[in-house]
């Protein structure tokens, strides 16, 4: 993987679920090695959970950061919901520990109209996932560190890009494989109501 | 106005060399050798004077030497004066006066020597003895300098022309320039005695920029082709060393051992090294061995490094080094020495400024030392133990043995604690010597990383270091070993690597007080130290576990200011060993090759984290409700592969999380944070638990939502709990579903009295409504969804503050998902009977931008 998002215009980093140190020592080299050397990123949205403030003022660092709150966030005064406009979309923002039950897509979707978003980002399972339900997508990036969920059996670490165009969002999914950073592709196209 | 007439002395003597240089030019282009003889002479008498500083002498005194070459010249050119050298040799010692007459004589020497009419040695000899004639000490150095200068190309060196039987050999070559070396040391150390003792610094300062005409000696010593090793060691060495330790002259002896480390050779230096460092010992107190040693030092790694088969055989660098060094460690501190040379800092031996001992000398030699260890000896960890251990040493005759009970101070207190007798640092050390020691400390690190944990005396050395020093070389310590991705991977290493940083793990007696602590600066510390956990790794999860008791242990003792940082990691580092001590227990027991069963079993490991999260309970109790809910997931899993073992320890990790919540959350968003995570793990993740346990924290947890303080809370919590009897698979009450929806209801009724905004409680009710009438639990029906919507059009339609604007947003939200149901084809059959054209007009109106 290149380490400079040049052909991209602005992006969107979707990150969270740190645990520094709660859970994990840091991230993954190859994924410091992506972000920290480019200054594309515009906006950070961030599920929450960072673990300490030297997570959240690299966050900071990398671009424009939008957070809420993480359950582990105690000491941390961050908004339980978060909505931002990016191009064309409503993007809405929570951590996932507030739907119940935790991960289900009808749950979510309940969110998602609470929120009135186009796209709802949450974190919570340490795993990353994306879908479409209604055209209405709905992105987790997973946990950044691939930290410890005891619910979860095998965490790879994750985070994801998002760069808006228009209607249309191309989605880089990172994970982190044997010590290297890989990367999916995909292209999420908002049908507009009439 | 010293300057002023300086100058002016400079530029009368200046002006009659020059016109004497011209007389005697003429004479020697018209090959008038007795006028060029008396011209000289009297170009020489400049020299005489007394009254130039010893910088100006030097600038007259090379205005002669060049006029003067003309004439070597003409000597040299047989054919022009057509004597023979002999006779002139003789002639010009007639001249009247000393000075002119020996420096003519030099003149004529040298080429007398290059003419070879006469054995070399002879005349080297005979101009070495008559030049003792002047005694003046500028004027005889210069004289000296002036003999050199001329006869360094005409010895009797080997391999050199001059070299034969009567010429003499090597040893003639040496034997001149030692004899000049001599004089020319003892000369110039006469000249600080010269002239007032009110400008004596400003000639100390002077006189310290002519050493360059002692050292030419050594210079051209060096260069001998004769200098052979052995040469050197046994003969040349020795009697440099006997002269400049009878100098008894501080600048001297100073600039005599620096010059031998400079121009003699690495090869001569590492043959003579016991020898050399032997005369360091025994210099003058207030010689600065330091740059001297340092050099040495700096000259030998190069060296060596680059010729490690270099080093004569039976020569143990290391061992000569610490020996001397521990000789200067040992010696008793000495009275305030008289002033030294300028800038020089004495550290032969502790010095005593006033009251206060100053070891920031020899610490400092004690750090180049160190350096020098480490480029030679890269893997000798118990070399860099025994130079902390004479460092240990030193300060423990100023501060105290630091192997006592270390009665430390607290900053404030420093002074008053000075005088106290028994054991431990008596005092902490301070100032320039601070630096020196945690160089000490921080450079072995770097290069041997956790091999310091082997040594004795690391954790004593920094006992001398305050509070704050001693951290931050503790951190230093933690950042390493994280940078270097170094795992910790033996139980004795962690144990004893906890033990080395013991400032960040727990209070000392000069801790700071809290209110005295950065409290930012403090968390960003302790979670370096939390990250040490996950640096402990093993394939053997009974090394793992040991690792992490170990770990544990040594937090317990940190206070519960340092606990809520590092007992969270460890609990979440034990958890995640659960699954690969299951596995092996499941291995063990089918009897694979190689897999012992586990002596840390589950069970213990479960007991290790409730404990300690047991700990966390009054310190973190958000953190530990969260924990112990982690840790009955963990143990819902393991019982997922050994049914039944493991339900009474999931039960207990619950209830705990429960009793955590009644008896230490008293804030109202920390309690419905608490309610949302116990119903999240267990209706999702809890499916072990026997019916009437589950039942009753289902229960119990329902019961805390209701009796939240405020009733939007409470409303919100009861929505929440309603999972509790639905997404349980094993204990879906659909019953118990409906009743807490319409619990909640009634809360939101009551609600809705004191304010018109929690109108929004009633949409968030119809979307738990319409979310489990799509999950098909029978007892909601489409006529409740119907019946809420009115209400909810009602409410937000006739209300019409700003404090509207959320919940009709939300309503419209709903009922546009709800109207895309009916429309999509084919409809959504469950909607059928839901008429929602009488809602849509008159909300839509009123919607907002909708």
């Amino acid at each position: 993987m290149g380490s400079n998002f040049t052909d991209f215009g602005d992006l969107v980093l979707l990150i969270g679920d740190f645990h520094i140190p709660q859970r994990a020592s840091e991230m993954p080299s190859c994924f410091q090695e992506l972000l920290y050397p480019t200054d594309k990123i515009r906006h950070v949205l961030c599920t929450g959970n960072v673990g300490s403030k030297a997570v959240l003022e690299q966050l900071k660092a990398l671009g424009n950061l939008h957070i809420v709150k993480g359950d582990m966030d105690t000491g941390f005064d961050f908004p339980e919901t978060k909505v931002v406009h990016i191009g064309d979309f409503k993007v809405g923002l929570i951590h996932g520990h507030q739907v119940i039950p935790w991960g289900d897509r009808e749950a979510l979707s309940y969110w998602q109209r609470k929120l009135d978003c186009d796209v709802l980002v949450s974190g919570h399972t340490h795993k990353d996932s994306v879908a479409e339900v209604q055209g209405k997508f709905f992105i987790n990036p997973g946990s950044a560190t691939g930290a410890f969920q005891s619910f979860c059996n095998e965490v790879v670490p994750s985070f994801m890009l998002m760069a808006v165009q228009g209607p249309n969002i191309v989605l880089y999914v990172y994970q982190e494989k044997e010590g290297k950073a890989s990367v999916v592709m995909s292209e999420l196209t908002m049908k507009r109501d009439t | 106005m010293m300057e002023q007439e300086q100058e002016r002395l400079l530029d009368e003597a200046t002006a009659v060399v020059k016109e004497q240089a011209f007389y005697m030019k003429r004479a020697i282009d018209n090959e008038n050798i007795r006028d060029a003889l008396k011209h000289a002479s009297n170009m020489i008498c400049e020299l005489r004077t007394s009254l130039l500083s010893p910088k100006n002498y030097y600038d007259l005194y090379m205005q002669v030497f060049q006029e003067l070459q003309h004439l070597a010249g003409f000597f040299t050119e047989r054919q022009r004066h057509s004597r023979k050298m002999s006779d002139l040799y003789e002639s010009v010692q007639h001249a009247g006066n000393i000075l002119p007459r020996l420096y003519l004589l030099i003149t004529v020497g040298a080429s007398y020597i290059k003419s070879k009419e006469a054995p070399a040695k002879d005349i080297l000899k005979d101009m070495t003895e008559l030049c003792k004639g002047v005694q003046h000490p500028m004027r005889g150095l210069f004289l000296r300098y002036y003999l050199t200068q001329m006869c360094k190309d005409k010895l009797p060196d080997t391999g050199s022309e001059y070299e034969s039987e009567e010429g003499g050999s090597v040893n003639d070559a040496f034997d001149f320039l030692l004899t000049n070396f001599t004089e020319a040391t003892r000369l110039w150390a006469r000249i600080q005695h010269s002239g007032s003792a009110k400008e004596r610094q400003r000639r100390e300062r002077e006189r310290h920029d002519l050493r360059v005409l002692v050292g030419a000696n050594l210079v051209r010593l060096s260069q001998l082709e004769g200098m052979t090793r052995d040469f050197y060691a046994d003969v040349a060495l020795p009697k440099i060393l006997e002269e400049m330790a009878s100098t008894k002259d501080t600048m001297a002896q100073q600039y005599l051992l620096d010059c031998i480390i400079q121009v003699f050779s690495d090869e001569c230096h590492l043959r003579t090294l016991d020898q050399f460092l032997s005369a360091c010992m025994r210099v003058l107190p207030s010689v600065d061995l330091k740059p001297i040693l340092v050099n040495l030092m700096k000259r030998l790694a190069n060296f060596v490094s680059a010729n490690p088969d270099a080093v004569p055989e039976g020569v143990d660098i290391f061992g000569l080094f610490r020996r001397h060094l521990n000789e200067l460690i040992d010696r008793p501190v000495p009275a305030p020495p008289p002033a030294t040379a300028p800038g020089a800092t004495a550290i032969n031996g502790p010095t005593d400024r006033g009251s206060q001992v100053d070891p920031s000398g020899l610490l400092e030699l004690q750090v180049a030392f160190l350096t020098f260890t480490l480029t030679l000896y890269p893997e000798r960890v118990d070399y860099v133990d025994l130079i902390l251990g004479s460092t240990v040493t030193l300060l423990s005759r100023i501060y105290g043995s630091p192997s006592g009970p270390g009665v430390a101070t607290n900053g404030k207190d420093k002074e008053a604690s000075g005088g106290g007798g028994e054991g431990g640092p008596k005092r902490k050390l301070e100032g320039k010597g601070v630096d020196s020691v945690v160089e000490l400390l921080a450079t072995p690190l770097k290069s041997l990383s956790l091999s310091i944990l082997e040594m004795d005396h690391y954790t004593n050395l920094m006992k001398f270091l305050n509070f704050r020093t001693r951290k931050q070389v503790a951190i230093s310590m933690v950042r390493t070993v994280l940078a270097a991705g170094t795992p910790l991977d033996e139980p004795d290493a962690v144990q004893r690597f906890f033990s080395f940083i013991t400032p960040l793990i727990r209070d000392e007696e000069d801790s700071p007080l809290d209110e005295e602590v950065d409290a930012e600066e403090f968390a960003s510390e302790q979670q370096q130290v939390c990250r040490l956990i996950h640096a402990i790794r093993h394939d053997d999860t009974d090394q793992v576990f040991a690792m992490y008791t170990t770990a544990r242990n040594a937090f317990g003792k940190g206070g519960p200011r340092r606990m809520v940082h590092t007992l969270p990691p460890t609990v979440a580092a034990a958890l995640q060993l659960i699954p690969r001590i299951q596995q092996r227990e499941i291995d063990a027991a089918s009897g694979i090759e190689g897999v012992a069963p586990p002596s840390y079993t589950l069970k213990k490991v479960f007991q290790f984290v409730h404990r300690t999260c047991t700990e966390l309970v009054s310190c973190a109790p958000e953190v530990a409700l969260r924990l112990f809910l982690q840790a009955a997931v963990m143990a819902n899993k393991c019982d997922a592969i050994n049914p039944g073992s493991f339900e009474p320890i999931c039960y207990e990790f619950v209830t705990q999380a429960l009793v955590c919540y009644e008896e230490e959350l008293s804030d109202s968003r920390a309690q419905f944070q608490g309610i949302l995570m116990m119903v999240g793990t267990l209706s999702s993740h809890v499916t072990c638990l026997e019916p009437d346990n589950y039942d009753t924290l289902a229960a119990n947890i329902t019961q805390h939502g209701a009796k939240l303080l405020k009733k939007p809370d409470q409303c919100r919590a009861i929505l929440v709990c309603s999972h509790l009897f639905w997404n349980n698979p094993l204990r879906r009450n659909p019953q118990r579903v409906l009743e807490c929806l319409q619990k909640a209801l009634k809360i939101a009724d009551v609600a809705i009295q004191s304010s018109p905004a929690h109108v929004a409680l009633f949409v968030e009710i119809l979307d738990k409504y319409i979310y489990y009438y799509e999950q098909e639990n029978h007892h909601i029906t489409v006529s409740y969804i119907s019946h809420l919507m009115e209400l909810c059009n009602e409410q937000v339609t006739y209300a019409d503050e700003d404090s509207m604007t959320e919940p009709r947003k939300n309503f419209n939200a709903t009922l546009n998902y709800l109207k895309k149901k009916k429309a999509q084809l084919p409809p959504d059959a469950k909607y059928a009977e839901l008429d929602l054209d009488k809602l849509s007009t008159s909300t839509l109106n009123n919607g907002v931008g909708s």
